[in-house]
């Protein structure tokens, strides 16, 4: 497929606001794209996912760190103020 | 002076520097590390990767004018040189440190879980297959990283988290865990909850008030998050340790119990927020962008139409305005126009050429200037003009002026 012929197409999709349908062209025909645009498509898919995955570690973390505050809180009441 | 001169130099601060990998400690072997400044300009990858990537990114103006003096052989001033010198010397580290970082960012171990995760790179490795689709990715990660150097720190720290919960047992166990503890230590429920249950229709049908009063549920529960960290973030010893210095301030026995009491409801409410879908969402958004609530999304492409309308900002008469308007702001061009008593048609070929170079370089800096989530910013950048093409765009303006 030649450039001038993907840039036409992806044009299309941008007038149709078809974002996913451009999403799917590019995976569809990833092996006819310029190299510039593979490793950009590539990018974008691996810094999007990355960040998810990420984000949802940083809630991970924060469940432990809170299970244990929690713990450690109640314990306050067991162990140390109602023993004064 | 040159860059026979600047090699030199270069060596002699290499030997001086204490090169380590910033991330472990540990010292960097790497023959990126001994490249002289005459050696970056092979002509090749690593001259594309150092001028059009981490120069031009650093300096943009400053960047083109030393290309333009090496590709014409001229001497560079000693703010060019000791510039280029040093921007040589942080280009090798970097160079060195995406190297050891490779294995990490794009490995197999990496790609496998980042196509488990997502099943348009799974699609992109069974059409393309895995090593061209690692070598493709590596080769961004070259550009990216010389573009923006901060970057690498921030993939590494995202690939070791996502790596953390990869195959899931941790997550799970992390949420049946919240869920234990809240009901083991009896969390109460509060106004909170109501009002996030009446306002969770994020999906559809989104008011401003009811988004405003979702971003402070948010927002609270990340003040949870910070009370979590100051309690927890030492361990507990730390906590009693509070604990006893929280009493000693206090009264009373009861005064203690309350101030526990409202750190409990803190944390649990956080807790509970945690395992609601879409407060879980917010709250990563959140914490990813460093803690705060982010009302307005600053990336200029939000929408396919962005895309489009930026792309033709770049086309036709539009760019032939942005050459005008970046002629009346250029200096030299300033000049040249006095000196010509605004004849144009009467400028140099050579002066042309430069400002064609640099109306180029301002374009391309501006250009790089663009943010938009997944793959609008890929396809804004596919239906940009290169910079060779705005050169030659520029310099058939030229030929039309009088």
């Amino acid at each position: 497929m030649e450039e001038s012929e993907i840039k036409q197409k992806l044009r299309a999709f941008l007038a149709a606001d078809d974002q996913k349908g451009a999403e799917d062209f590019l995976i569809e025909h990833f092996n006819d794209l310029p190299e510039e645009l593979q490793k950009d498509v590539l990018f974008a898919f691996y810094s999007e996912t990355l960040e998810k995955k990420a984000a949802e570690a940083n809630i991970v973390q924060l469940q432990e760190d809170g299970a244990k505050a929690i713990e450690a809180l109640t314990k306050l009441d067991t162990d140390d103020v109602s023993a004064q | 002076m040159g860059l026979d001169a600047a090699r030199d130099k270069q060596r002699d601060a290499e030997r001086k520097a204490e090169i380590t990998n910033p991330l472990t400690g540990e010292p960097l072997e790497s023959d990126a590390l001994n490249k002289t400044v005459g050696e970056l300009f092979d002509k090749g990858r690593t001259e594309d990767l150092f001028v059009n990537y981490y120069l031009e990114n650093q300096n943009p103006k400053m960047a083109a004018d030393i290309m333009l003096k090496h590709r014409s052989g001229k001497q560079l001033t000693d703010k060019e040189d000791k510039w280029l010198v040093t921007a040589g010397l942080k280009f090798n580290l970097l160079r060195a440190t995406t190297e050891s970082m490779k294995e990490a960012l794009a490995g197999d171990e990496t790609l496998d879980m980042i196509a488990q995760a997502d099943p348009r790179i799974e699609r992109i490795i069974a059409k393309h297959g895995k090593e061209k689709t690692a070598k493709l990715l590596v080769s961004k990660l070259d550009e990216k990283t010389a573009e923006d150097p901060k970057l690498l720190k921030q993939l590494i720290d995202n690939v070791k988290a996502a790596q953390e919960i990869a195959n899931g047992p941790r997550a799970r166990s992390a949420d049946q865990v919240a869920r234990w503890t809240l009901s083991t230590y009896n969390i109460p429920e509060d106004k909170y909850f109501e009002a996030a249950a009446s306002s969770l229709t994020l999906k559809t049908g989104v008011t401003p008030e009811t988004r405003k009063a979702f971003e402070k549920m948010v927002q609270e529960n990340l003040s949870g998050l910070a009370l979590v960290k100051d309690f927890f973030g030492f361990g507990t010893k730390e906590i009693r340790k509070r604990a006893d210095q929280l009493e000693k301030r206090l009264e009373t026995q009861r005064n203690l119990l309350h101030e526990r009491d409202k750190h409990l409801a803190k944390v649990g409410s956080l807790m509970r927020g945690t395992l609601d879908p879409d407060i879980n969402l917010a709250m990563q958004k959140a914490l990813f962008e460093g803690g705060e609530i982010v009302h307005e999304d600053k990336r200029d492409l939000k929408t396919t139409a962005d895309v489009e309308r930026v792309a033709k900002s770049y086309e036709g008469d539009e760019l032939k305005e942005e050459w005008k308007k970046s002629m009346v702001k250029d200096p030299t061009m300033q000049a040249l126009f006095a000196r010509y008593k605004n004849k144009l048609s009467r400028i140099p070929q050579a002066d042309r050429d430069a400002f064609s170079e640099r109306f180029a370089t301002e374009m391309v800096a501006r250009q790089k200037k663009h943010s938009g989530g997944g793959i609008l910013l890929a396809v804004l950048k596919f239906l940009l003009p290169k910079k060779s093409d705005i050169k030659k765009q520029s310099e058939d303006i030229w030929k039309k002026v009088k």
